[in-house]
């Protein structure tokens, strides 16, 4: 029988810590009913006429189960491996850097992510859970010819500043599913570290995302308008709408638990 | 108009962190009203709004001035990443005390943000020149047919074609378009939409599947064929599907 599995999907199974069951079931009942010498009762069981019997049911001690701690499971989720030490190392394999971020004969080649910059990268949230970083030894990305294109963009936009004639390049990224859209930005945000800029990400879903618990404030025109809407999984929607008072009053503030766990 | 002060303050957390060391570098150039704040450099400023919510759209603002507006500091570029505008062309989940909808647009951070991308009154100049790079969402999309229709329009007027022209893409008849978002259409001459394809098979393709087994990952031999049968399934060498082919187990 043979079966195709990713790879992916198959380091995620995990034998997970469930809850110590109870104590492991012999094939025949019998032994364990007739009891050990030790522990057959005295008492006998007999029940009398319209009495009730008396059967000693052993109390067996309640298990509370050891939950995770609040936050736990999320960040386990949430995680970002960037390293897998069964992976093999790729000998010959650069590091990317202002000289070769631009250069035509990268086309096709993997360049590789160091130090200082994963961390950079990791605080901006540039990472996503479900890119395969965690399959090789060293953080790398393919050198495709947009993303040549796009660091002779950035080299020239750093000479324009040199020179005092500044310039800016807007631009949408669009494409199809998977077409490496995310992975671009990233390959800007670290050909951006690289050449001392400052780095601005605002990641997938931050402002508008439905499960993020954050206060909302209203600001028009002298009438501080505070609109508080909560909504997470498990927690009861409330809304409270207040109108002119200057400062927000804390005993209707929720305080926000932020999602920050990468 | 809506302000997000905690997720503001997560934002200027992050930045603060991450550009740590060429933020200490940047003194202030421009007075702040800060109440009883006086940062030093824009570490310090960027610091102040991550610790203080309530003031950190202030601080945000003043940031932002602090880096594009033009002032005697030397400053370098900045690059702005934006992932997943798809989710910003829409309905957001909250909801206005009077519980109507708020759209996206309404919400001042992203909003912020959508001006400095489309730059409508061609207000919005980086004094220090830099790149505002956007990426729309392919797998956790809303789907919102305005903002694909807005993409088209965008890629029509780069080609030259104008709103009166024949061939000038427009919203199908008895459809409900989003006026807002088909808004940003107006201005936006330097925006351009780069649509991103698949692999080239020979060069870029053929790199990946290499780097792919030389990590252990992939248990074939790459050659030219078994390169051109994983590049066509992947529907013309998108790189996320060849991604999964090359790291497929066979047990």
């Amino acid at each position: 029988m043979s079966l195709t599995i990713c790879t992916e999907c198959f380091a995620r199974l995990r034998i997970t810590q469930s809850v110590q069951s109870t104590s492991s079931r012999t094939f025949s009942t019998t032994a364990a009913q007739a009891g050990s010498a030790g522990s057959r009762k005295t008492k006998s069981n007999k029940a009398y006429y319209r009495e009730a019997t008396n059967r000693v049911i052993k109390k067996k001690p309640r298990v509370i189960p050891k939950l995770p701690m609040i936050g736990e499971r999320k960040a386990l989720r949430k995680r970002i491996v960037l390293s897998n030490t069964n992976a093999l190392e790729v000998h010959g394999m650069q590091d990317l850097n202002v000289k070769n971020m631009a250069d035509e004969e990268q086309v096709g080649q993997v360049l590789g992510l160091n130090g200082q910059l994963l961390d950079q990268l990791r605080e901006l949230k540039a990472f996503k859970p479900t890119q395969n970083w965690n399959m090789f030894r060293k953080p790398g990305t393919l050198m495709r010819r947009e993303s040549v294109a796009l660091g002779r963009t950035i080299l020239d936009i750093k000479a324009g500043q040199a020179e005092k004639r500044p310039r800016t390049v807007r631009r949408i990224v669009a494409g199809d599913r998977s077409t490496g859209k995310s992975l671009m930005l990233l390959q800007a945000m670290s050909m951006a570290f690289m050449n001392e800029w400052v780095v601005i990400n605002v990641p997938e879903g931050m402002f508008s995302s439905r499960w993020m618990i954050s206060q909302l404030t209203a600001s028009r025109s002298g009438v501080y308008n505070c609109s508080l809407r909560i909504c997470s999984d498990g927690f009861n929607v409330r809304e409270a709408a207040i109108t002119g008072s200057s400062s927000p009053n804390p005993a209707l503030t929720v305080p926000g638990i932020t999602s920050d766990y990468v | 108009m809506y302000d997000q002060p905690k997720l503001t303050a997560e934002l200027l957390q992050r930045i603060s962190k991450s550009n740590e060391r060429v933020l200490k570098s940047l003194p202030l150039a421009h007075a702040h009203k800060l109440e009883d704040h006086h940062p030093k450099d824009l570490y310090r400023l960027a610091t102040i709004g991550a610790e203080n919510s309530s003031l950190s759209w202030k601080i945000w603002q003043a940031l932002w001035k602090e880096l594009t507006f033009p002032s005697e500091h030397k400053r370098p570029p900045v690059l702005v990443a934006l992932d997943g505008i798809d989710h910003w062309m829409t309905l957001s989940k909250y909801r206005s005390s009077e519980f109507h909808p708020i759209h996206a647009h309404q919400l001042a951070p992203i909003r912020h943000f959508l001006e400095i991308l489309f730059n409508k009154d061609g207000g919005k100049k980086l004094a220090n020149g830099g790149l505002i790079l956007a990426a729309t969402t392919g797998s956790n999309a809303p789907s919102v047919p305005t903002f694909e229709l807005l993409l088209k329009q965008l890629e029509a007027k780069e080609q030259g074609l104008k709103l009166g022209d024949e061939e000038f893409p427009m919203p199908e008849p008895y459809k409900v378009v989003d006026g807002r978002v088909l808004d940003l259409l107006d201005g936006s001459d330097e925006l351009n939409v780069q649509r991103l394809k698949g692999l080239e098979k020979d060069v870029e393709a053929r790199g990946l599947l290499e780097y792919f087994a030389r990590s252990g990952v992939m248990r074939e031999v790459v050659s030219q064929t078994t390169v051109g049968e994983k590049w066509s399934l992947a529907g013309g060498g998108v790189v996320g599907e060849l991604a999964r082919f090359g790291k497929r187990l066979r047990i």
